[in-house]
């Protein structure tokens, strides 16, 4: 486990045998590992629960206690929180800046898991003021940076490895953002899809574990509750999956939109000098508060009116004014550099679009559309997919935040739909955009699973060379194998063998050439390779082996054969990832 | 000598190992409690804010209230939805936030709160009663029937009985309302069993018997209130009417006699009773009466029916060009004037052959030229009683 741990079972392992004592010195990581998965999921999520109560604390403080706050206040305190958040990211907390996913990423490949500590408290503070004060951003990137920032200091103090210490940022990320969510699975598929980049069986148990414990932890003390109440769910008959299709259409170009128009103003902001930079949270706030005068549901996070388009109190009209202003104000808010995240913003925009779609065909063909409600529960899922290309990660959230599962094929269809035109029009992410506007090479998670991956029949050739049998003399062998400097040998049971033509002859020349193959032991077993297998497998298994016999799956027979040279070609001739 | 350097090295060893277990069994310790504290100031702070959302919430409730009183629900909508913001899923304040839609005539906004509520209490009576008014706005009958069932037998948190009572109250004079006289009756059965022994539940109940054309019951129930307050001037009145529908003149007489006196200014009262009295006069059947009496009112009843068959017959005449339905009656009336009629009077039967004339005048002028008045509905009257007395 730790490197404390780890140092004493290797300096106790001379008193046992070496192999046991290594391998139960893994086992025994192993199992701490997990333990302290779960450690780190109750941290966080302890640091989520404080993180959201905080948030609303300062709201009822800083806007007051009414949800619709009034007009005056709108104009003055998000304007004066945003100095107060600048004077922090300026003078205490230059890290905490941005949204938390990229950061977290950044932590990861740049800087070996390491958040410093600094970074965990100026993101709870600055981004709790900046939702707490009306700014239009989500405590979910937040939670997910405090997460990982919680967790890379406990791996620091037990002083682990650097190696498990990038292990565990991705386990704290999925834990905050599990209590952010009340949604592990969706939190759990997010780290894998967008932080991780990959399924490994090593870290998948341990970040479920830490994303469930700081789940329970977000249930016992804010309640279990879904996110959202939604209302009953009926697909009334197949024409509906076309209104569906629509509503996929219009998010996905409202999430192109979005993009778009952060891609254009971030580095506009960051681009103005340094004094400008330090009023853009003020200035962000003063516009936000102006459009929180007469629509006060783009404000905050926005949950509370997520849940009011779900059961369709608002007029399609009115939706789809929100829609457009939530876009906006939490571009602006986003793009001036306030801490805080997007996710919320985005399943908010998504509500509002979905239920404003929805409203219109209701309204205008009420035969084959439902109520708006099912609409903004599933252009939720449609603009996560389309704004933050999560498309996994989209459908499960939207099933676990409402709890319905009824609502699966239209959000397939529409989420798709939408990731599908982000795509088009828009092939870098929105958080590969940020980290490349941030100066960053971090990798591409959408782009690492578009890569081209290569098998072995890719790099397969047909056997042509003559194959021994390990009842054939050496010097017939030699004779076969003419100037070839490899002879793969085919044993009774589909074993495969091979040897150097130079040691055949070696064997000749030390008058062996009468034995067999068998006899003199001359063949080395080779392992055998698959067509379906990824071609690397081969570096993998073919040691100092030439080339590799590639055998039927079913009976074994032998399909061809991959050399080194044959992979080197093939890799060299591929397009992989765009190279 | 190497052996005992070796031995060294190995308790070097060995204790080393023991000090690096310390430290990381203290770390771990460590790790575990600062999670426990943490866990500890989480719940302090979880547990002000609740402390703090809940004076929030009874704070913004109880705004709600004060707007919802004095009228201004659109201010008492608006302070129930951050009540709610507050204590999400609150009964009380769902309820009252349902109300205050309601009362902005926000009828489907507030309908579907209260479904929402029904479908976590469908056995309460203040959302039943509430989604059966809803129902009754939009003239959603089954609704409105259902509801109200459900709200008469629900559960209310106080005056149960009484609240019981005030619904079915309600859905018989909905009932009333759109003409479902039958069911109302009905209804009216089962409420008296649960009346309060007051006067004036009798004499609500009374009129909606009268309301639903049940006089018998209607009856009994003002009796009953004037066995409580024998000069209740409503009851006379109810007795009255009810003894007039059932065709009990002399009765109805009584009743209405007392009542004009207690309501003296009441013209439905004063109408009646002239009505009453008229009939009364017009009856040649009455016990009390000389023979030539009794041949006095026939034949004035024959000339008044006379008068009103001709007047009718001429104003069918006049707008229509069809057989008259009154033919037959006009043939009858033409043999029932001079020699035919001294004639009829030797005949022991003459009474009700004639009265058999005047009664089918006024049934059927009544049909071709509308409801009579004065003396030709008392004889119209005096026919519906015979109906209802003959076998």
């Amino acid at each position: 486990m730790s490197t404390s741990s780890a140092a004493a079972a290797s300096r106790l392992a001379p008193a046992w045998p070496s192999r046991l004592a290594r391998r139960l010195a893994a086992k025994r990581e192993e199992r701490l590992f997990l333990f302290l998965a779960i450690l780190i999921g109750i941290l966080a999520g302890l640091a989520v629960v404080c993180f959201r109560v905080t948030i609303e604390w300062l709201r009822i403080d800083v806007l007051g206690s009414s949800i619709t706050p009034a007009p005056l206040r709108l104009l003055w305190a998000p304007a004066a929180v945003g100095l107060v958040i600048a004077a922090l990211l300026f003078f205490c907390f230059p890290g905490a800046g941005g949204s938390g996913v990229n950061q977290t990423k950044a932590a990861l490949y740049i800087f070996d898991g390491h958040i410093p500590f600094s970074t965990v408290v100026g993101k709870f503070l600055t981004a709790a003021l900046a939702i707490g004060s009306g700014q239009s951003l989500g405590p979910e990137d937040p939670s997910l940076q405090v997460g990982a920032g919680l967790a890379s200091l406990v791996g620091r103090k037990l002083r682990l490895s650097r190696a498990r210490l990038r292990l565990l940022a991705p386990l704290g990320a999925a834990a905050g953002l599990a209590a952010a969510f009340n949604a592990p699975i969706a939190a759990v598929l997010f780290v894998i899809e967008e932080v991780v980049g990959q399924w490994s069986v090593g870290i998948l148990g341990a970040v479920v574990l830490s994303a469930v414990s700081s789940t329970v932890v977000a249930r016992w003390f804010l309640g279990g509750e879904p996110l959202f109440r939604v209302p009953e769910f009926e697909l009334r008959n197949p024409l509906e999956l076309a209104a569906y299709v629509v509503l996929g259409v219009i998010g996905g170009f409202a999430s192109l939109l979005f993009v778009k128009l952060v891609a254009w103003l971030r580095p506009r902001a960051h681009a103005l000098p340094r004094r400008a930079q330090f009023f853009l949270p003020a200035g962000a706030g003063l516009l936000v508060g102006l459009i929180g005068m007469r629509y006060p549901q783009v404000m905050g996070a926005g949950y509370e009116f997520v849940d009011q388009a779900l059961h369709a109190h608002f007029l399609w009209t009115t939706l789809a004014i929100l829609a457009a202003l939530k876009l906006l104000a939490t571009t602006i808010s986003f793009t001036s550099g306030t801490p805080g995240g997007m996710f919320a913003p985005t399943l908010v925009i998504g509500a509002m679009v979905g239920g404003a779609v929805g409203g219109f065909e209701h309204h205008f063909f009420p035969r084959v559309a439902a109520a708006s409600g099912a609409y903004a529960l599933v252009g939720m899922g449609t603009t996560f997919a389309g704004i933050l290309r999560a498309p996994l990660t989209s459908v499960f959230m939207i099933i676990e935040v409402s709890g319905s599962y009824t609502v699966v094929l239209p959000l397939l269809i529409s989420n798709l739909i939408a990731y599908f035109i982000s795509r088009t029009w828009q092939p870098i992410a929105i958080f590969d955009l940020l980290t490349r506007q941030d100066g960053l090479d971090l990798p591409s998670m959408e782009e690492r699973r578009e890569e081209e991956v290569l098998h072995v029949e890719d790099a397969m050739k047909p056997m042509t060379d003559p194959i021994a049998r390990p009842s054939d003399r050496i010097a017939d062998a030699l004779a076969a194998a003419g100037d070839r400097a490899f002879l793969l040998i085919e044993g009774p049971d589909g074993n495969w063998s091979g040897a150097l033509a130079s040691r055949l002859q070696e064997l000749a020349r030390q008058g062996e050439g009468g034995r067999t193959l068998a006899e003199a032991g001359a063949g080395h077993p080779l392992p055998v390779l698959h067509p379906d297998e990824p071609l690397e497998m081969f570096l993998r298994e073919a040691g100092d082996a030439p080339l590799l016999p590639v055998v039927h799956r079913a009976d074994g027979r032998l399909l061809g054969i991959v050399s080194l040279a044959d992979l080197l070609t093939t890799y060299r001739g591929a397009d992989i990832g765009g190279a | 000598m190497a052996e005992r350097g070796s031995q060294e090295t190995r308790q070097r060893r060995s204790a080393r190992v023991a000090h690096l277990a310390r430290r990381e069994l203290a770390a771990w310790l460590t790790l575990i409690a600062i999670i426990a504290v943490a866990f500890a100031v989480t719940a302090f702070f979880v547990g002000r804010y609740r402390s703090k959302r809940a004076a929030l919430a009874r704070e913004w409730y109880a705004r709600g209230l004060a707007a919802l009183q004095s009228g201004r629900a659109p201010a008492a909508e608006a302070a129930f939805r951050n009540a709610l913001a507050y204590q999400p899923g609150s009964f009380d304040a769902t309820f009252a936030l349902a109300q205050s839609l309601a009362a902005e005539h926000r009828l489907a906004e507030a309908q579907s709160y209260f479904l929402a509520l029904w479908q976590e209490a469908p056995q309460s009576g203040p959302v039943n009663i509430n989604l059966a008014r809803l129902a009754a706005s939009q003239n959603r009958t089954q609704d409105v029937i259902r509801y109200y069932h459900n709200a008469i037998f629900g559960l209310w948190s106080a005056q149960g009985a009484e609240q019981s009572l005030r619904a079915r109250h309600e859905l018989i004079s909905y009932l009333l309302d759109h003409g479902q006289e039958n069911q109302a009756d009905s209804e009216l059965l089962a409420e008296i069993q649960s009346l309060p022994p007051t006067a004036a539940a009798h004499l609500e109940a009374g009129r909606q018997f009268l309301a639903a054309g049940d006089p018998t019951h209607a009856l009994a129930q003002f009796r009953e209130v004037l066995r409580r307050d024998p000069d209740n001037g409503g009851a006379l009145a109810g007795a009255g009417e009810a003894a007039y529908q059932q065709g009990s003149y002399g009765l109805a007489h009584r009743y209405l006699a007392r009542a004009a006196v207690r309501l003296p200014g009441d013209p439905a009262v004063a109408q009646r009773l002239a009505t009453v009295a008229a009939v009364l006069d017009a009856d040649p059947l009455a016990y009390h009466l000389s023979r030539a009496e009794r041949r006095s009112r026939i034949r004035r009843d024959l000339a008044t029916a006379q008068a009103r068959l001709a007047a009718c017959a001429a104003r069918l005449q006049s707008t229509n060009s069809q057989p008259s339905p009154l033919a037959p009656l006009l043939a009858r009336s033409q043999a029932l004037t001079g020699a035919g009629l001294r004639r009829l009077w030797r005949d022991p039967n003459a009474i009700p052959n004639v009265l058999s004339f005047v009664f089918a005048v006024e049934e059927q002028t009544a049909r071709s030229c509308g409801p009579p008045t004065g003396d030709d509905l008392a004889l119209l009257l005096l026919a519906h009683a015979r109906e209802l007395t003959s076998p």
